[in-house]
């Protein structure tokens, strides 16, 4: 199956959904989303056939500077489930780890079976997930091209961040000079660091809007906080969009009673119908964890945040500054703080951890965060584990039974059951 | 108002039948290689039938365990955790902690009048469960009750320090290789279990009185090994198995009469 044919012909379906039987609980301007998401695919679909250069593991807004077009194997992988047994063959074939990062194996399985196109350059980040990091190594030796590895330090501060965009400096050069077709154009890099930069100052507002009770957005909107989803002005225009939508949303009020709200953390078993279960019972999720809550609620400096440093940063270091601030790459309390912070800010009453098999970076502080959760903010946690796309361990009556007795345990302590 | 609750394990299902808030009947059916849904439909059926009744008498059926969703003759599936707190609270209602020792899981439950108000659960490790017990009972020859009975003549302290069920296995072939006697490796045997389930405890926020339940807790051993890391003395109802699936019946009384 060609993913990348695949997604259009998905995207396009959810589309015409949309436009023939819309929800009207959703949020209109999804469809903005998803139109954006078709164009990207469409990009890389003629990208693909036209023989240009792809990569993965590179920034958004430095690939496109740099005339790269970015692939995402993980994120089409996971629209496939009906794929995942034959990846998983693929995995064992191939001698690979079975029981690691799913989005990690996985997509690096349907890149070496031919389902998704193929890299012409990878930037690796020698940091903490080595998961990531060995894949894009065998990547690199699938496809027989160049790689380039950034050194990441694990402290986040303005010297780690000079350190990593002047390795990106480095990338540059390395790739201008070994892949035909790059050729990396700053004023056009700040050209889509400004799109971020207007587009983050959405992100934000709509973060704001998440802290209102009753939640102005169902589940199914609310469990993905928008990243930038493209650095143009249709990125920009979709954000604001949807940020004006919830806000009309929560001026008007909200026909729907909110009996708990809960932080989630962070993949989720995507083959059990978890939302229509929390939807049904009242539950709100405002935020799910991914490790960028901090450029959403304005903790770290996102694009063009002048104050964090107190300087203007350059572009290298923008890039440098973004790929930094994920929390589960650096020390484990910086991913802990984060979930703290986010539970408060957006008055969670519960914390439900889905302890991600093969995800050492946030798997093993899941105690640690239910301890402090506990004892720091009264907020019980249910930490469950399992696999996002492979129920096998976990089948999804068995999680959707053990999720019901967490949320009605909760609710009925608090007198809403 | 005639209800039943249906609990699914995984080597037994039990079913109580209620009426009005008594129990009429109650069943065990040991299961065979059948599907939850054939398994609580023979259950169903022998406890009714305990009771004169046909299980078409029934007016609400909760299920709770593994499996109930597939039951079809099932009015409502109902968490474990719930039925426990609902059911010892009927039967041992000082009870504030619970502790569940099933074959393949431990669940302990902070309850308060009959909710649950945190829960602890090992359903991924076998060295905590009732499999780890039936493992040893094995390397000795013996059956799981008579392992009970045999360690309370133990006279030797002897450790079992496994936190595996797997590699608990080849320890205690080691302990009858150096001619350990059967009861000392029986007693300790019970006691790593009630040390490994410790914990559970502790993380729910132990709290007495503390009641054992399911079917482990007809372990004698076990129960003495718990009390003496407790401290104190456990509770155990007549039929620790039956709790889970008395709560289930008694929430589906409560929901019919809501």
């Amino acid at each position: 199956m060609n993913l990348i044919d695949a997604s259009i012909e998905m995207t396009k379906g959810r589309l015409k959904k949309i436009g023939e039987n819309p929800d009207p609980r959703r949020l209109r301007s999804n469809r903005l989303g998803y139109e954006i998401e078709l164009k990207q695919f469409y990009e890389v679909q003629e990208a693909w056939r036209q023989g240009k250069p792809l990569s993965m593991g590179v920034g958004g807004t430095l690939a496109k500077a740099m005339g790269l077009q970015r692939v995402d194997y993980p994120l089409l992988v996971g629209s496939f489930p009906q794929e995942v047994p034959k990846y998983f063959q693929t995995v064992r074939n191939m001698g690979w780890p079975e029981h690691i990062c799913e989005f990690v194996t996985l997509g690096l399985a349907a890149a070496t079976v031919g389902d998704a196109p193929p890299l012409s350059l990878l930037l690796a980040e020698k940091e903490e997930c080595t998961v990531a990091t060995y894949a894009q190594m065998a990547l690199t030796e699938h496809f027989n091209v160049p790689l380039f590895a950034i050194d990441d330090p694990l402290d986040y501060n303005e010297e780690s961040i000079k350190y990593v965009a002047d390795q990106l400096g480095e990338f540059i050069e390395f790739a201008e000079r070994n892949v035909p077709g790059i050729k990396y154009d700053q004023d056009r890099h700040l050209e889509l660091l400004e799109w971020s930069r207007i587009g983050f100052s959405y992100i934000r507002r709509e973060w704001e809007l998440r802290k209102l009770v009753p939640l102005p957005m169902t589940v199914w909107d609310s469990f993905q906080m928008p990243m930038m989803p493209d650095a143009s002005a249709e990125g920009v225009k979709y954000l604001r969009t949807r940020v004006e939508e919830i806000e009309e949303r929560a001026a008007k009020g909200v026909d729907q009673e909110e009996k708990l709200r809960v932080l989630w953390i962070w993949v989720a078993p995507f083959y059990a119908n978890f939302l229509g279960l929390m939807d049904s019972k009242g539950v709100a999720i405002p935020h799910a964890v991914s490790g960028g809550t901090g450029w959403q609620n304005g903790r770290r400096g996102a694009i063009g945040d002048e104050k964090e440093f107190g300087r203007k940063l350059s572009p290298l270091e923008e890039e440098a500054r973004m790929q930094m601030s994920w929390s589960w790459r650096s020390r484990g309390r910086m991913w802990e703080d984060e979930i703290l912070f986010a539970c408060q800010d957006l008055k969670c009453e519960a914390i439900i951890y889905f302890q991600f098999t093969g995800c050492k970076l946030t798997s093993h502080p899941a105690r640690m965060v239910a301890d402090r959760a506990e004892k720091e903010l009264g907020v019980p946690t249910f930490i469950i584990s399992g696999r996002s796309m492979d129920p096998t361990s976990l089948p999804a009556p068995e999680f959707e039974s053990r999720l019901t007795e967490f949320l009605d345990m909760v609710m009925a302590q608090k007198g809403r059951g | 108002m005639v209800t039943a609750g249906i609990d699914v394990g995984t080597e037994t299902t039990k079913v109580v039948v209620l009426s009005n808030s008594e129990i009429v009947s109650r069943h065990i059916f040991i299961g065979g290689d059948e599907d939850a849904a054939r398994l609580g439909a023979k259950a169903l059926h022998q406890a009714a039938a305990k009771a004169g009744m046909n299980p078409t008498d029934i007016q609400n059926i909760a299920a709770t365990g593994l499996g109930g969703i597939q039951m079809p003759f099932v009015n409502e599936q109902v968490p474990e955790a719930m039925c426990i707190a609902k059911g010892v609270d009927w039967l041992l209602p000082s009870t504030r902690t619970a502790l569940d020792l099933g074959a393949a899981k431990s669940l302990a439950v902070k309850c308060d009048h009959g909710k649950p108000i945190k829960i602890a659960r090992n359903d991924k490790c076998a060295s905590g469960t009732g499999i780890y017990l039936e493992i040893v009972s094995k390397i000795l020859g013996i059956g799981i009750e008579e392992m009970a009975d045999l360690s309370l003549r133990s006279k030797e302290y002897v450790e079992l320090q496994s936190t595996c069920a797997v590699f608990g296995e080849s320890e205690a072939i080691s302990l009858i290789q150096m001619k350990k006697r059967p009861e000392d490796i029986a007693r300790g045997a019970l006691r790593g279990l009630a040390k490994r389930t410790y914990p559970l405890l502790l993380e729910v926020g132990l709290e007495r009185d503390v009641t054992l339940l399911g079917g482990v807790a007809r372990n004698r051993g076990l129960v003495i090994a718990l009390e003496e890391l407790l401290g104190h003395n456990l509770l155990v109802p007549p039929e620790p198995q039956i709790v889970a699936a008395l709560g289930a019946g008694l929430i589906a009384q409560e929901r019919m009469a809501s």
